[in-house]
């Protein structure tokens, strides 16, 4: 098999950097596993959960919440759009009724964590992103750097940006930037 | 001028190295710019705006018209810095601007002499009129007008700082530290509302930092802090600053994180941007005092009556020995009473006929003496006060006696004050006047999301200031869902007068003929005098609007902090009317000036914008690839091999691929899934050409439309299943059609069971072209089968390479046998890696965007500079593709008048004569002829052709495809460079295609 590249490779690095004293912010990477995205039309729905189902998960979800089982996370990014990642292979569901596409190498996952990482945030969108508003769990779908990304609530302190690859090291790099005040920990495989 | 031994807010065991123009300062923590000047006995600091004349310390807040200076040096180097807002600290560099050689000896002083010339509206009767060239006239002395006038000097250094950005979300905002905003905060911080409470100051506490020290008013704070400090749901900002306020309940605020230290420390910002959500605000801004109008009130030595008082208590500063106190209000009782008790000999010219005995005993008492119906008529002295001429004035300010002159080094007044209403005003538009406060204050609306609360609504007690805050903090804790109960308010203190009762509004002192005795300024920072005003009256101005512009009083930083209310009191005198009824300008973001850096945050340089990376991006950079922009990507431009500058590397480069095998990487193509039932139909209606035909397994050349029949884009599409198309789009214009497809489907084409997603990310994408490119691509993908047969031209077939499925089109946009592959894109950089291993044999060579260009103007296909938006299809030769069968998207448009025109210019191949390129953008003219206008076309892309060993161009040009074999002028404007060339047609090279097709 050929060598699978990340986007990030210049970038995960094992390093600290910026600001000295306590580290706020780890940051990482991993690739998505089998990203699957389902999209229908009116009955949009019932062809979705049908593939829900077959993969063990259980409702739609909302547009904040995923549904997640079985090391299977499905967010709900449009009324008619599903992404889902650990899907394994949907081609198989493609039909007249829905659309399945393979976006497994269109993201890359960026895992963001520390005491600091919800104030990295708040640098990086305009939305809420305090614990009330954005606990564990929830995902929403903004812009770093005018990039377009899906940011999942991995715990308290933890998120998980899902980034297109071929933007990834500049959404990687801005984070960087806004992070060195906190002191900063890039976490090599 | 002295530092006391004693009191004051400074940290005497900390002395600060400051300096100005060279001279040391006795600064201490604790002490401002401004504060160490008055202790160093530095009393000229600035120079004006137009007139150069000596300024000195005014104020001692965000107000300050004078005190401007340069701060700090090299690439930190700071321009029109307010001293008195400016942080003391250890190696604090500072200078004078404006003024040459320095502000305490300026050559530009003579444009005082000047001055009669130089009134109101200089500008534009002088450089604007009826006369000839005075466009050019005002161009050539601008530079010097330019120079000569204004404010500080900029670096050209690039900042080395870092500034930031942040969000910040919250039930309520207070913006104002002092009593009302503590009070406010306390009050919705104990309900459980998330609270961000801003103060400008390094120190909260408002009015009362202007006490002296040791007092329960102190004690009243520190109670306060302490509670709002321990509540979670409260955030405390010092240093910040709310600058605006916005629709959508935002406001804009900047916090200077490192501005008090000589450079921001291990890896912090030196300013933060706060873009504040809030659902509630409350203006707790307070007031700022006004300046009265006088002969000479500009003069080093004159200042506000609470900015004395400030400097005598804050940071023990005796900032005058003999004292004249100005005052048309009781507020400045108490400076008066204060400073002689600090030792100052202390005279109070009451503006006032009459007032109370229990006003002016303890002053009395602290041995000032009061002169009832008194005011300064003139300040005198030449580079600082000297003494003060006080006359008997009448109740409007005019003398009606002997003037006297009394010895002073100070003079401080006292004009009324005037509500921080700005932030209100960003929202809501003009303020009212209150005729009892002779102020502006906020609209008092019910439904309004910001509330003002203490002096800021002119408060006239210290008991009313903490209650309307606390009350303000309760209602905005309840409108935001926070009912619990919030205590007791906070108990009032002993605090001097306000200035509402009994103030007479007097603003101007003048002799017995109406006029003030010499130079009167309303505008301090823009030179403005009284004068002006009543100019502008004499020559008809008579809405505010046109006042401030024609005048330019209230611009600048002072944005009618000072100088509004003076100015339009002038006014409404002059026009016999009440000031409301002359009415005020309008206050704008930002209220006090913001660093250019502070909006920018991070977003500059580097990342001025995104940058997109192709996934084999690293390989290109690693081996030797000159990168070059493309829209938001990074492409390589060419391989320089050793002594390659681009020409040589770009004809070498394309050159290889006709004779052997190229690679380029094409990853930045816009990829778009079209997915569904009706993809077909949605092709047929993008598209100009058919696609319900389109088979599975084969791809097609498509030409897109915008609306208007001009051309938006090319392109191939594949059919990958029955429901299932891949849409290539060309790099620039990919977002553009996903956007309008998207567009499309959401709107016009609901009905459509379509669904487009963009899959740019998801599939990388390298073209290998030349005649060995199908014995290259055979050996790598063993098993595909990429014969002239099995694969001809525009059908795909899948193959893998290791495991890794990759799917390849047979397509050529060089014109040489090509083939497009695309790769999931994690492993694209493996692919190039082996293909261009695998290679070697067949002499592979990657190749650039360059050379990439150059071997399609050699083929004659379109690109970006001829998919330019002006051009249609049929300029294009592109018409053939358009079906009659079908509506598509500018199929009606198309066949306007206008785009059928004969004579439109149409695309052509030039062959250029001699050894030079044409340049892209040239106009072409006829052989002969004058050389004028916009000519017969324009070239649109150009290059020399390694194949046909000459300089080639596309060209749209009029009449075109009549004029093969004509000769034409080809003139390049901007390089003064005329050429000639033969038209030809666009196809140069294999105009058959026998190479493609082999």
């Amino acid at each position: 098999m050929l060598e699978l590249c990340s986007p990030l490779n210049s970038k995960l690095q094992a390093g600290r950097f910026g600001a000295q004293g306590e580290t706020g912010i780890a940051l990482g990477g991993r690739p998505v596993r089998d990203l699957w995205q389902i999209a229908g039309w009116g009955d949009f729905e019932a062809a979705a959960i049908e593939v829900l189902s077959d993969l063990g998960l259980c409702g739609l979800g909302s547009y904040s919440l995923a549904s997640r089982a079985k090391g299977r996370t499905a967010w709900r990014i449009a009324p008619d759009k599903i992404l889902i990642e650990n899907a394994g292979n949907l081609s198989d569901y493609m039909s007249a009724n829905l659309a399945t596409l393979d976006l497994s190498h269109a993201r890359t996952v960026i895992l963001l964590s520390g005491t600091q990482a919800r104030d990295v945030l708040s640098q990086l969108i305009a939305i809420d992103v305090t614990e009330t508003a954005f606990p564990e769990g929830r995902f929403l779908q903004t812009g770093i750097h005018h990039v377009g990304v899906l940011i999942q609530c991995m715990g308290q302190n933890a998120f998980e940006i899902y980034a297109p690859v071929t933007w990834a090291e500049t959404v990687w790099e801005v984070i960087c930037e806004n992070a060195k005040p906190f002191g900063v920990e890039i976490v090599a495989d | 001028m002295k530092r006391l031994d004693t009191g004051g807010r400074i940290d005497r065991s900390k002395p600060l190295s400051v300096t100005f123009d060279g001279t040391a300062l006795p600064a201490y923590h604790g002490d401002t710019l401004a504060s160490a000047m008055l202790a160093g006995d530095t009393m000229v600091v600035g120079r004006s705006f137009k007139y150069h004349r000596p300024r000195g310390v005014y104020s001692a807040g965000v107000e300050e018209p004078g005190a401007m200076v340069h701060l700090r040096d090299g690439n930190r180097h700071e321009p029109n810095a307010r001293a008195t807002v400016v942080e003391a600290f250890d190696g604090l560099v500072s200078s004078g601007q404006n003024a040459w050689p320095n502000v305490r000896f300026d050559v530009g002083a003579v444009n005082g002499l000047f001055s009669p010339f130089l009134s109101a509206g200089f500008y534009y009767k002088t450089f604007i009129g009826p006369f000839k060239n005075t466009t050019k006239f005002w161009m050539m002395c601008e530079a010097f007008i330019r120079k000569a006038a204004g404010m500080g000097r900029g670096t050209y250094l690039e900042d080395p700082d870092h500034y930031e950005k942040r969000n910040a979300f919250c039930d309520v905002l207070v913006i104002g530290g002092g009593v009302a905003g503590l009070s406010a905060a306390l009050a919705a911080g104990r309900s459980g509302a998330k609270v961000i409470l801003a103060e400008q100051d390094f120190e909260l506490g408002g009015a009362v930092l202007s006490e002296p020290i040791g007092g329960e008013d102190e004690a009243w704070v520190e109670a306060v802090l302490t509670e709002l400090q321990s509540m979670e749901n409260v955030r405390i900002l010092t240093r910040t600053t709310a600058f605006g306020a916005y629709d959508g309940d935002v406001y804009g605020l900047v916090e200077r994180v490192s501005d008090h230290l000589k450079a921001p420390e291990n890896h912090q910002v030196r300013q933060r941007y706060w873009m504040v959500h809030a659902e509630r605000s409350i203006l707790a801004t307070g007031a700022i005092e006004r300046p009265l109008v006088f002969g000479g009130n500009d003069k080093p030595g004159v200042m506000l009556a609470n900015a004395a008082r400030t400097y005598l208590n804050r940071f023990a500063i005796l900032p005058g020995e003999s004292v004249v106190v100005c005052t048309n209000n009781d507020s400045a009782y108490e400076t008066a009473a204060e400073l002689a008790r600090a030792g100052a000999t202390v005279t109070l010219a009451e503006m006032r006929a009459s007032v109370p005995s229990s006003l002016t005993h303890e002053a009395t008492e602290a041995g000032v003496s009061i002169l009832i119906g008194h005011a300064v008529l003139e300040a005198r002295g030449k580079s600082r006060v000297a003494s003060a001429v006080v006359v008997p004035i009448d109740a409007s300010g005019q003398a009606s006696g002997a003037p006297k002159t009394i010895p002073a080094d100070l003079i401080a007044t006292s004009g009324g004050w005037s509500p921080a209403v700005h932030l209100w005003s960003h929202l809501f538009g003009k303020p009212i006047y209150n005729e009892d406060a002779a102020c502006f204050i906020p609209r008092s609306e019910e439904n309004h999301k910001m509330q003002a609360a203490g002096t800021a609504m002119a408060t006239t007690s210290l008991s009313e200031t903490i209650e309307q805050g606390f009350d303000q903090g309760v209602k905005a804790a309840q409108a935001t869902g926070h009912a619990k109960e919030c205590g007791a308010r906070p108990d009032h203190f002993m605090t001097g007068a306000y200035w509402q009762r009994g103030i007479e509004p007097i603003w101007a002192v003048v002799r017995t003929n109406g006029k003030c005795q010499g130079k009167a300024f309303v505008d301090f920072q823009h030179d403005v005098k009284i004068s002006d005003i009543d100019q502008a009256h004499l020559e008809g101005y008579v809405s505010v609007e046109h006042l401030k512009r024609y005048t330019t009083t209230g611009m600048a930083t002072d944005q009618g902090k000072l100088s509004n209310v003076n100015a339009l009191a002038r006014m409404s005198e002059l026009r016999g009317m009440k000031i409301p009824e002359v009415g005020t300008t309008t206050f704008r973001p930002p209220f006090t000036p913001i660093s250019m850096a502070s909006l920018v945050g991070h977003e500059h340089g580097k990342h001025f914008r995104p940058t997109r990376l192709s996934p084999i991006h690293h390989w290109h950079v690693e081996n030797g690839a000159k990168m070059t922009e493309a829209g938001a990507w990074m492409r390589p431009w060419y391989y320089a091999e050793a002594g390659e500058g681009l020409d040589e590397a770009y004809i070498r480069e394309a050159a290889h691929v006709r004779e052997h095998v190229g690679m380029v990487d094409v990853s930045t193509l816009g990829k778009i899934a079209i997915q569904g039932p009706d993809a077909a139909e949605f092709l047929n209606r993008m598209y100009v050409n058919g696609w319900k035909t389109l088979q599975v397994g084969r791809l097609r050349y498509g030409v897109m439309l915008r609306e208007d029949g001009f051309v938006m884009d090319d392109g191939a599409t594949a059919r990958l299943g029955e429901h299932d198309y891949f849409m290539s789009t060309t790099t620039a214009n990919a977002a553009k059609v996903l956007a309008f497809s998207e567009h499309l489907l959401q709107t016009a084409w609901k009905d459509l069971k379509v669904h487009v997603t963009t899959v740019t990310d998801q599939w990388a994408a390298i073209a290998v072209a030349g005649p060995k490119a199908r014995d290259l691509l055979s050996n790598v993908f063993k098993g595909a089968d990429l014969s002239r047969e099995a694969l001809p031209n525009n059908h795909f077939t899948y193959a893998k390479l290791d495991g890794v499925a990759v799917r390849i089109h047979r397509m050529s946009y060089s014109g040489e046998l090509a083939y497009e592959v695309y790769i999931p894109s994690g492993y694209a950089r493996a692919v190039w890696e082996t293909l261009h291993e695998q290679g070697q044999k067949y002499r592979i060579k990657p190749y650039g965007t360059e050379s990439m260009s150059t071997l399609r103007i050699e083929k004659g296909h379109v690109a970006g500079p001829e998919l330019e938006g002006r051009t249609t299809m049929k300029d294009l030769g592109l018409e053939a593709f358009a079906s009659s069968k079908k509506p598509f998207v500018g199929s009606v448009l198309r066949k306007r008048p206008v785009l059928e025109d004969p004579e439109r210019p149409t695309l052509v191949g030039l062959e250029i004569d001699g050894a030079t390129g044409a340049k892209s953008g040239s106009i072409l003219f006829p052989k002969t002829g004058e050389t004028k206008g916009h000519g017969d076309g324009w070239v649109s892309s150009t290059t020399y052709s390694p194949a046909l060993g000459k300089n080639i161009a596309l060209a749209l040009l009029k009449n075109g495809s009549s004029r093969k074999g004509e000769t034409v002028r080809v003139v390049n404007f901007i390089g003064n460079e005329t050429l000639t060339a033969k038209v030809v047609s666009h196809h140069f090279f294999d105009p058959k295609g026998e190479r493609q097709n082999a």
